[in-house]
């Protein structure tokens, strides 16, 4: 599918993943500057494990790889970049084979895809081995290369979920101090790299603004602590976990959302309610990753329902529409 | 492989793939039946073998009974007597599999009285024909036989994975796949397998008709 190589011999998505990894590598940037070189490592082992996974089904499938076909490299980064730094290089590399085997190739290779392949594998990881995935170290431990970390704690989602609050600086909330996913806590530095990607015209606002809007909305109107300003439980519900994260890098993703603006949006609430939902009521913490499973599953119907919507409206009749 | 060899199964494939539900024509990873209590419950090799002697005390005797009483009333009806038999049967083997197992059957649930809906218990009453003693019990322990294999593969492999243990004994101190242990994990083993198993039968017949036209060239 959609895999002619382009008249250079690259293939047509190889600028579209240069771009993102770029901006993944900020992140990867912060994440080295917090932890330490471990995190480096981690997403050596993460490419690696994608490029020769890749290279096998290719074999297995009779095509020739081709190695600018990037895709499975972004995911991998991805999903690397949502666990804690401390976690065994043995639970990464079954997630990103999962990932890359089951997510991607499973359904038919580039762009058919229906579910986002990051979560997939993220999903996998964490109803496996929750003990290890939902533990973080905390910032400038850095955590051995080799060899277990010693000082785990819980993420300020896990404390929300309890039922408490978190005590974080706010200043310290934007740069993401504090014990978290390895790359998915510098909101400002996720910010850069969406400024980034929106100028390149890789992403659209659409669908993340109203994700965002949606759950501001909802942990604002129900809150889970009663007692505090509604705005500090907004900011402690938006910035703790990987939620700005997914929604600059894994609800983008363009074979699994939407392409009409209004359906983007109304797919960004849709998922916005999903992981509000999660994170009310799900068995645990970081719920963005299995509602964007469920919201994967219902975007084309979305993108459709809304098209012959405005086709009815504007008199087009199916048959010209074609 | 051999002339005559080759010849014969040449020959013959259709013959074997209708007769063998374990290697050509598996119960389970080429018809897909009893797949419910196989993902759900043969989480380890002890809840497989209680799944085992409940498809083996009630897949026989509900083949049989059903096929014979099925020949006393219109050919209409025969959906009916097999499930009521099924039930029937099925009453008596709870009974003997609670004094067997006791309280461990608790861990079955729900999906061992599902045994008696599942189209590999009464799956023959979808063909419009009656079915004669002698072949119903032929082709019951076949299925029987086949079904049995194939759960305990899938349930050893499962244990392995998610636990480390075969039966209960450590064998590696490592949780490989603790997904194998879930239901979803349990569906991408059956898959997992269910390629492979359907790759492997798909190249040796290969084989075997690329072979036959190089006999058939060469003469």
């Amino acid at each position: 599918m959609n895999s002619r190589l382009l008249k250079s011999g690259r293939h047509p998505g190889y600028a579209e993943n240069v771009d993102m990894l770029i901006a993944l590598a900020a992140l990867l940037a912060m994440a080295v500057f917090l932890y330490g070189l471990r995190p480096l490592v981690m997403v050596v082992i993460a490419v690696a494990t994608a490029v020769i996974t890749d290279i096998l089904v290719a074999r297995l499938r009779l095509q020739t790889y081709n190695r600018t076909e990037l895709s499975s490299v972004v995911f991998a980064v991805m999903f690397v970049l949502m666990l804690p730094a401390s976690i065994s290089y043995y639970i990464v590399v079954v997630g990103v084979v999962v990932l890359v085997g089951l997510g991607k190739h499973a359904f038919g290779g580039y762009n058919a895809y229906p579910f986002n392949p990051a979560a997939v594998g993220y999903a996998v990881v964490a109803v496996s081995w929750p003990g290890e995935v939902f533990r973080y170290p905390l910032p400038f431990s850095h955590p051995p290369v080799f060899g277990a970390a010693i000082d785990l704690v819980d993420a300020p989602a896990h404390i929300l979920r309890m039922g408490g609050l978190p005590n974080i600086d706010s200043v310290n909330l934007l740069l993401g101090n504090y014990a978290g996913p390895m790359g998915a806590t510098f909101i400002l530095a996720i910010f850069a790299a969406a400024v980034y990607l929106l100028l390149r015209k890789r992403i659209t606002f659409h669908a993340p603004l109203t994700m965002l809007l949606t759950c501001m909305i909802i942990a604002g109107v129900f809150p889970r602590v009663n007692g505090v300003s509604s705005f500090e439980v907004m900011a402690y519900e938006l910035c703790s976990g990987a939620l700005v994260f997914a929604t600059i890098f894994l609800m983008n993703e363009p074979a699994t959302s939407p392409r009409n603006p209004v359906a983007k949006s109304l797919y960004g609430v849709l998922l916005g309610v999903t992981t509000m939902i999660f994170r009310y009521f799900g068995a645990f913490e970081l719920g963005v990753c299995f509602a964007l499973l469920i919201a994967n599953a219902l975007q084309s119907y979305i993108d459709r329902g809304i098209a012959n919507f405005t086709a009815r409206n504007l008199g087009v009749t199916e048959l010209e529409r074609r | 492989m051999k002339e005559d060899k080759l010849r014969y199964y040449a020959e013959n494939m259709d013959i074997i793939t209708r007769r063998d539900g374990l290697l050509f024509n598996n119960v389970v990873f080429m018809q897909g039946l009893g797949l419910a209590p196989l993902i759900v419950v043969a989480t380890s090799v002890e809840n497989a073998l209680m799944l085992c002697a409940a498809v083996l005390m009630l897949l026989i005797p509900t083949r049989l009974l059903a096929g014979v009483l099925s020949r006393f009333a219109p050919l209409r009806f025969r959906g009916v007597i097999y499930g009521t038999v099924a039930a029937g049967v099925y009453v008596g083997v709870s009974l003997l599999m609670t004094r067997i197992f006791g309280m461990q059957l608790q861990y079955l649930g729900l999906y061992l009285p599902l045994l008696v809906a599942d189209p590999l218990i009464i799956g023959r009453f979808s063909l419009n024909k009656n079915e004669k003693i002698f072949t119903s019990l032929r082709k019951g322990a076949r299925v029987t036989v086949s079904y049995i294999f194939t759960i305990l593969f899938i349930a050893t492999v499962r244990e392995l994975v998610g636990f480390g243990t075969i039966y209960g004994v450590k064998i590696i101190n490592v949780q490989l796949m603790p997904i194998a242990q879930l239901v979803c994990g349990a569906f991408m083993l059956l898959a997992l397998f269910g390629a492979l198993w359907q790759f492997g039968i798909a190249s040796f017949k290969k084989r075997i008709n690329l072979g036959v036209k190089n006999l058939d060239s060469s003469n």
